[in-house]
């Protein structure tokens, strides 16, 4: 049995080429995701321990808000002094760390990817403690930097030149007194520039203190013991840890972000799986409906209905194994192009160097992965194939597709309902986003096979209904192509929802996406009063300095201008024993250019310690106008605000709104940088007038990016719309298998209706018509799937946006002219997969086809 | 019948050899032959003869070693793979002895299907007639898997005659027949190179289907050794026996 299974596994080497190679693409995707993800953190592992250096204990202060590292006090330098007279202690240096940006002239330093331009201090007699090296020249005195060495390779900058450095403060110029490098490789792609500590401490806004403190112990000195007892001795509120514990909290940052980006490709994996599963089930499924009588031989002679199952299964088991251990180096491949292809794009390098990790993990995942979808998706057909009878050998009309109709209805049905039920609970559940995720690829999954068993019932009309336009122009192979597109319908849903899977994805992410920017719209129309807005370019960590609101406060003809602080992603304070975003303004722009719909209350007396509570926590906390909500904050401790006013909108300002001044004095002084700003102009003032003005100012702001109303729209749309694109490129990935999956059906299609092509050919269908007419039929079979696919998508976004809460999306919107272009696309994929079947069918040997048996 | 018959089709010192040296195959040995319009002529001959592989070079399915092939007045063996896919759609009729129609085209659909590839509109009176001759009336809109063997076969002889062809070549057409439905076959035959003034070559190795031709042509390893008129089945079956010796 086994050799009879070897023997027919090779005789068909085409059939277990293309099967082979779909297993092959989504495993390739998923091992590729994991290298990718394992390789970047043993590199950023490396870095971590660079980061912490080599037997340093660093001194730093503990946080006050759990969890959040913002909210660590500074050091003063008083704790220096303390730590520096320590028994056991080497040296000590305060470590000032801020994020500048660094122009050479008139051009802006932008580091590559999304690595950070960072600022140092750093003394000449301090070089022991630093990871900086001095490449050339010599240690930055008064209105002098360093340079790191492979920016100043990039920008061509020398000792003595003149670099100008911006903060919070205004800039200012430098003189470069030397290049410098960071640890052993400069750390990829990120910029630094190193001042001494008295300008430092005055740019970042760190008045006689220090971020933290690097301590090196006296040779022999173990430096557990020291940290020890270096956090008993300081003042409370100081701790001291090794760098061990340095390393791994920077590891398990890394992490974090690491893991998430390995996830998100992840899902695209299983994305691309599922859509191999459904092309295996289909090829295997055709492959055995032409050995029907081969395989009724089989049992005619003895062999029982398991041996057959078994011997499909081992041919499935075969191929996934193959299948496994070709993807895993395919995605090896692929992860060292995509290194490739980045390290060519930015001159220099932008992942950092490392070798590529082939985890043990990787090659199990790898093998379930690939193994188990093979041997899943020929389940059913094995099945099948089991039950042929021996008569099957005599007759020449049992196929394998016949029977069971209504049972794959309900089936189907039943899975339908199951998979939408999944889905609405995946998203409306507030299990943990794990549960949420698994409920909602469950769900997902369960549509898709649903979809693909119901859309055998509407195979046939759709086919001849996209058929029929085919029969106009194309005539005869028109004709035959819509009738064997219509033939089996079966086949046909089968090999289109392939394809539908990966639509359906698309589709839901341009409704999603459409819906977004719906709602920004109407939001921009309703509750944007302003006239102007300004906004940070995303390539850094903070935004711009408040100076630029005075100043733009200051010109004629702008009646208000303010700015906005904080928001996720910057440090928070604490209400009620939880962490929460705020959002720091001035009250007078509330309700003028912005409008969060106040329910109850009012904007004013935000200025005296007042807060604004969006009405959710405000209920969940039974909180109402005048109440007394004490909150703590990183600097200022704890803080009693007063409410002021209850909102309703949500979506811009987040749930809780202080004004600048609790701001200002609640966080570090370093944080005090606005995100956001909007400016409101006087009645009967025109816009063109004081752009200009508005320009001139903001030119010295490089990172703020002025807008009036139009671009501003255009910019938020920008941004949804550079994501969508990057959904759908990795989604698009699954679209190319399905595509193969479509060349997989007509090749076998064409080789089993070899005899009907000999005969067409015969009574006088040329080569070309020929052609046209498996062309025509992978169109409708593709364009039948990017119907489906949108139907879908569109019911996968409604679902989405319903669930999503208000203050993300409310308006719905379809992307009717996206869905356009996916149709047309479809068709060019159909012309596109057809392109081979079809040569295949024409060069058919007349003679031989007839005689084909 | 016309005195002047044309020849429907002819063979001129037609060679098909396979392989070289030791191991040659001759399956047809400078053979020539006239097949007249108006007429049908049957090819008969022991397996291995020759016979299928005459008519697949006649019919343009094939190529000649040497010689050549006329339908008509065109000498076939000049022509592109593409010309002689046309003469097979507009001057050609076929007959196969099995799997002559598209499954998923209906009975009607199959006998104008040369047409329709063609993109030429079907002469009405013509398809009227031979829809009559056939006999087929209220079958036209079944597909081929609702068709009787016998009906199956008169739909592929139907859509032979459809398009006016100048000559039709015949493949072992009631090979899968029964009897008495195979004898209906070959007696429309009859008719329709009678009364429609078809041309008709049929390739068989039974007599009594042969014993329908006004001209029976017998081949032994790719030569002609032997030509009747109008034969009965007993004088053919004879003719069989000495050939076979």
């Amino acid at each position: 049995m086994l050799k009879l299974t070897l023997n027919s596994l090779l005789a068909r080497k085409i059939r277990l080429a293309l099967t082979t190679f779909a297993v092959v693409l989504g495993v390739s995707f998923v091992s590729g995701s994991f290298i990718l993800a394992d390789s970047l953190r043993s590199v950023f592992d490396k870095i971590a321990v660079e980061i912490a250096g080599p037997d340093w204990i660093q001194v730093r202060g503990v946080e006050t808000i759990e969890d959040d590292a913002f909210s660590r006090p500074t050091v003063p330098q008083s704790v220096v002094d303390q730590i520096r007279s320590t028994e056991g202690v080497y040296g000590a240096e305060g470590v000032i760390q801020g994020f500048p940006r660094i122009s050479v002239g008139d051009t802006l330093v932008k580091p590559l990817g999304g690595a950070p331009t960072l600022a140092f201090n750093f003394e000449q007699d301090a070089e022991e403690l630093s990871a900086f090296q001095t490449v050339e020249g010599s240690a930055p005195g008064n209105a002098e930097a360093m340079v790191d060495v492979d920016t100043a390779e990039k920008y061509d900058i020398s000792v003595g030149d003149v670099i100008t450095i911006r903060t919070l403060q205004p800039a200012e110029d430098f003189r470069v007194s030397g290049i410098t490098r960071w640890g052993l490789d400069n750390g990829g792609g990120a910029v630094f520039v190193l001042i001494d500590t008295a300008t430092a401490q005055r740019l970042f806004n760190y008045p006689d203190a220090y971020l933290a403190v690097t301590v090196a112990a006296m040779p022999g000195v173990d430096e557990n013991e020291l940290a020890n007892k270096l956090t008993r001795e300081l003042p409370t509120g100081f701790e001291a840890v090794t760098s061990d514990v340095v390393a791994s909290e920077f590891s398990d940052q890394f992490d974090t972000f690491i893991t998430i980006f390995q996830n998100a490709l992840l899902v695209f994996a299983a994305v691309a799986l599922v859509v191999s599963a459904f092309i295996i089930n289909n090829t295997f499924a055709i492959v055995l409906g032409q050995r029907v009588r081969e395989l009724g031989l089989l049992r005619a002679v003895g062999a029982t209905g398991r041996q057959i199952r078994s011997s499909v299964l081992i041919e499935a088991l075969l191929i996934g194994v193959i299948a496994s251990v070709i993807g895993v180096f395919a995605g090896l491949g692929i992860t060292w192009t995509i290194k490739a292809l980045i390290d060519q794009a930015g001159d220099g390098s932008g992942l950092p160097d490392g070798p590529l990790v082939i985890a043990a993990r990787t090659w199990i995942a790898a093998a379930i992965v690939g193994i188990g979808i093979t041997l899943l998706a020929a389940i059913s057909p094995a099945r099948k194939a089991s039950r042929i009878p021996p008569i099957a050998a005599l007759r020449d009309d049992l196929t394998l597709w016949s029977g069971g109709g209504r049972r794959r209805t309900i089936v189907g049905v039943l899975l339908g309902v199951g998979g939408l039920l999944a889905t609405i609970f995946g998203i409306t559940t507030d299990g943990g986003a794990l549960r949420q995720l698994g409920l909602l690829a469950a769900g997902a999954l369960l549509l898709f096979i649903s979809i693909s068993l119901l859309s055998t019932l509407i195979a046939r009309p759709a086919a001849r209904l996209l058929g029929w336009p085919l029969t106009r122009f194309a005539r005869a192979s028109g004709n035959l192509a819509r009738e064997n597109a219509s033939r089996n319908p079966r086949r046909t849903a089968s090999t289109a929802s392939a394809l539908m899977v990966g639509l359906a994805l698309v589709a839901m992410v341009l409704v999603v996406g459409t819906s977004f920017k719906k709602t920004f719209s109407s939001i921009l129309d309703s509750s944007l009063g302003a006239d102007f807005f300004i906004d940070t370019e995303r390539d850094g960590s903070w935004g711009f300095s408040p100076q630029l609101v005075e100043e733009i406060k200051a010109v004629d003809g702008v009646a208000i201008a303010v700015g906005f602080r904080g928001g996720p992603g910057t440090a928070q304070m604490s209400v009620a024993g939880a962490s929460k975003d705020v959002i720091g303004t001035q009250e007078e722009g509330l309700g003028r250019v912005l409008d969060i719909s106040l329910i109850e209350g009012s904007y004013s007396g935000l200025s005296n310690d007042g807060v604004l509570v969006h009405k959710d926590p405000a209920k969940d906390l039974s909180l109402s106008v005048g109440d007394v909500v004490p909150a703590t904050f990183p600097t200022a401790g704890v803080k009693d605000l007063r409410v002021v006013g209850i909102f309703d909108d949500g979506s811009i300002l987040g749930n809780w709104v202080i004004d600048m001044s609790t701001y200002e004095s609640g966080f570090d002084p370093a944080r005090q940088s606005d995100l956001f700003a909007a400016v409101e102009l006087e009645d009967g003032v025109e816009v063109q007038n004081i752009r200009s003005q508005l320009d001139a100012i903001a030119v010295n702001y490089p990172e703020a990016v002025l807008q009036d109303r139009t671009e501003y729209q255009e910019t938020i749309e920008g941004r949804i719309d550079t994501l969508l694109v990057t959904v759908n490129a990795l989604v698009g990935f699954a679209v190319v298998i399905a595509v193969l999956g479509i060349v997989n059906t007509l090749m076998l299609s064409v080789f089993e209706r070899t005899r009907e092509i000999g005969l067409l050919r015969a009574v006088g269908m040329t080569r070309r018509q020929t052609r046209r007419m498996i062309r025509w039929e992978a169109v409708i079979i593709a364009v039948f799937g990017g119907v489906l696919g949108i139907l879908v998508g569109t019911l996968l976004g409604f679902i989405a946006v319903q669930a999503m809460p208000e203050s993300f999306i409310t308006d719905f919107g379809i992307p009717v002219g996206n869905f356009v272009i996916i149709l047309v696309m479809c068709a060019a994929a159909g012309v596109l997969a057809a392109i081979l079947p079809a040569r295949r069918a024409a060069r058919l040997n007349v003679l031989d086809a007839i005689a084909h048996s | 019948m016309d005195t002047t018959t044309k020849f429907a089709a002819r063979a001129v010192e037609a060679s098909k050899i396979y392989g070289s040296g030791e191991t040659v195959v001759r399956a047809l040995d400078a053979l020539s032959v006239d097949l007249a319009s108006g007429e049908l002529t049957a090819i008969m001959g022991p397996s291995g003869s020759g016979k299928s592989t005459l008519m697949h070079c006649l019919a343009g399915l094939d190529n000649l070693t040497s010689g050549k092939v006329f339908i008509g007045e065109t000498d076939i063996s000049e022509l592109s793979e593409r010309a002689l896919t046309l003469l097979r759609r507009d001057r050609i009729g076929f007959v196969f002895q099995a799997f002559n129609l598209v499954p998923t085209l209906s009975a009607q659909e199959n006998i104008v299907l040369p047409q329709q590839l063609g993109a030429t509109a079907p002469d009405v009176s013509w398809f009227e007639r031979v829809i009559e001759a056939v006999a087929l009336g209220d079958r036209l809109k079944h597909r081929p898997n609702e068709l009787s063997g016998g009906q199956q076969q008169r739909v592929a002889v139907a859509r032979a005659l459809a398009g006016q062809p100048e000559i039709i070549f015949a493949d072992e057409p009631t090979g899968n027949l029964d009897s008495k439905t195979g004898g209906e076959i070959l007696e429309f035959m009859q008719k329709a190179v009678r009364e429609l003034g078809q041309t008709i070559v049929l390739v068989t190795h039974d007599p009594s289907a042969a014993a329908h031709a006004d001209r029976v042509v017998f081949l032994v390893d790719g030569s002609i050794v032997e030509e009747l008129e109008a034969p009965s089945a007993a004088l053919i079956l004879d003719m069989m026996k000495q050939l076979g010796d």
